[in-house]
Order: C-alpha cells, then structure tokens, then sequence
C-alpha cells in the first residue's frame, strides 16, 4: 500500500474546498430541516470536515436521537472528494459512524479536477441527497449501539 | 466470514471519516485492561459485513508523539487489536495527554492528535472484498 500523499496534485486550492464545504453545508442544512420536520427528536450536530493525504474533503453532519453517542451510534451523511488518476470521486452516502454501516450511497461520481465541474456535481448530488431524511430517520430508529471495540474480537 | 488480512504497519478503524472517529471515547478509551493498552481502536484485521466500511491507517505515518501498541493476547488482550496512544518521553502511555485527547471528543476545533492520526490515513472507505 502507498503512503506518499495523493493529493498533492489537485488543481483545486484549500478555498476552493471551502467553497465546496460550504455548498454542502448549506445542503446539509436542509436535510437536517426534513429530518427534523419527520423525527423531531432528533439531535443535528454541527456540520465537519475532515481532509488527509488520500482525500481533500470529507464534509459531513451527524445525527442522533441523544446528545451523546453511547447509547447509540451518529448516522452520519457526508459526501467525500478523493483523487483518482486526474479525476476526482465523489461519494455521498448516509452510514453508521462507529460500525461503518452504510444505510444508502450513492452511485459514485467521477469529475474532472477542476473547481466548476465539482461544484456542478455537487450540486446535482446535493439536490438528491435532501431527499435522504426518510433514511436518516429509518437508520436513527434503529438505535445501533457502538461497537464495543475494547471487547470485541476481530 | 473470512477477515481482510492486514499487511504489516496498516492498521484499520471501523467507521467514517469524521473526527469524532479518530478521537478516544473518554472513559472507555481511556482505561487500561488486561492484555490491552488505553487508546484509539484499530485491528490489524478485521472482518466486515457487506456494505461496511474502514479507513487504514498507515502505522508509519503516525506522529512520533502517537504509538500503536498491539494487545498482549497472553495477558488477556484481542488478537489483531491495536490501540494508538500518546506516549510519553520513556515510551509509556501518556494518561495525561490521552485524557485530554478523548476530553476533546465532540467538540471543535478537533485536538491535533485527532489531525495526526486523519494524517496517517492511507486508504479510505474500504470495504470487504466480494
């Protein structure tokens, strides 16, 4: 497995990603109003990010139906920017975050490296990820506890 | 269900790519048990179901400051599980600094250690093989 970084090639600088987080971020902002119009118990953390060497954006929003997440795992949505040969894949899916279960996902998308063609897809992927809150709620009521990983044997 | 067999110096971690995944639970996280050092948990091999996913951490990359300690299974600890922990200047867990790290859990901005190990991160999304 390669450990040089992969994204040091993108054409696209940091603000541009802030760009496209903050795009998503406003889309999240609408899918957390469904989810919260379907299930109003529900607790709607503050939108993250997380980037690295093999991935420029994860942007994201957890859900859950406590303030904690000891009872029950966050249903996270996000949607993942990452390099492949000169183009970029974009993921966007709705999953557990402590199991890695995922509840829906979206076809994988594949764009060229540049900031107009991201936003476009993003944009596209954003209208379809709204529509998401009825997955949201399914994967909330399911109330999947963590893994115990301190007891659990791989 | 056969497990992805981890290559030497990568490590997994079930779940996404949030922050809140690369930071230690506190009180959970946090303590020390048979066979099994306090810290982030990983497997050097882990089975998946269909459709889950984890990201591997590249052992390597990790800060000088983090360390990946395997359990000593003779002692009471879990095959394959490793446990990354800040280590202090003689090599032993740095209970201190890990407190501070899982205290940080949830909130903004992410501790730096949670950085180190998202840094160390080297193939994302992984999936068991069909």
């Amino acid at each position: 497995m390669n450990t040089a970084p992969a994204v040091q090639n993108s054409s696209l600088i940091p603000a541009d990603w802030d760009q496209v987080h903050e795009q998503i971020q406003a889309t999240l902002d609408e899918l957390a109003r469904r989810v919260c119009m379907r299930c109003p118990a529900t607790v709607v953390r503050p939108g993250g990010k997380t980037a690295g060497r093999v991935w420029y954006l994860s942007s994201y929003r957890e859900f859950n139906l406590t303030e904690g997440d000891a009872e029950a795992e966050d249903i996270v949505v996000a949607m993942t920017f990452s390099p492949v040969a000169v183009c970029i894949r974009i993921q966007a899916e709705v999953g557990g975050a402590a199991t890695g279960r995922t509840d829906y996902e979206a076809p994988e998308r594949f764009v060229p490296a540049s900031l107009p063609a991201v936003l476009a897809v993003t944009r596209e992927l954003g209208e379809e990820l709204c529509c998401w809150d009825e997955v949201v709620v399914q994967a909330l009521s399911e109330r999947r506890p963590p893994p115990d990983y301190r007891k659990e044997r791989a | 269900m056969p497990p992805i067999i981890g290559t030497s110096g990568f490590v997994f971690r079930r779940g996404r790519l949030t922050e809140k995944t690369f930071t230690p639970r506190p009180g959970i996280d946090t303590v020390w048990r048979p066979g099994q050092a306090p810290g982030l948990s990983t497997f050097e091999s882990l089975s998946l179901r269909r459709g889950e996913v984890a990201q591997v951490i590249a052992v390597v990359l990790l800060q000088p400051l983090l360390r990946a300690i395997p359990d000593d299974v003779a002692a009471g600890g879990t095959p394959w599980y490793v446990s990354i922990a800040p280590v202090d200047a003689a090599g032993g867990i740095d209970q201190q600094l890990l407190d501070e790290w899982a205290a940080t859990r949830g909130h903004s901005p992410a501790h730096a250690l949670t950085g180190n190990v998202l840094q160390a991160v080297v193939q994302i999304n992984v999936r068991q093989a069909p």
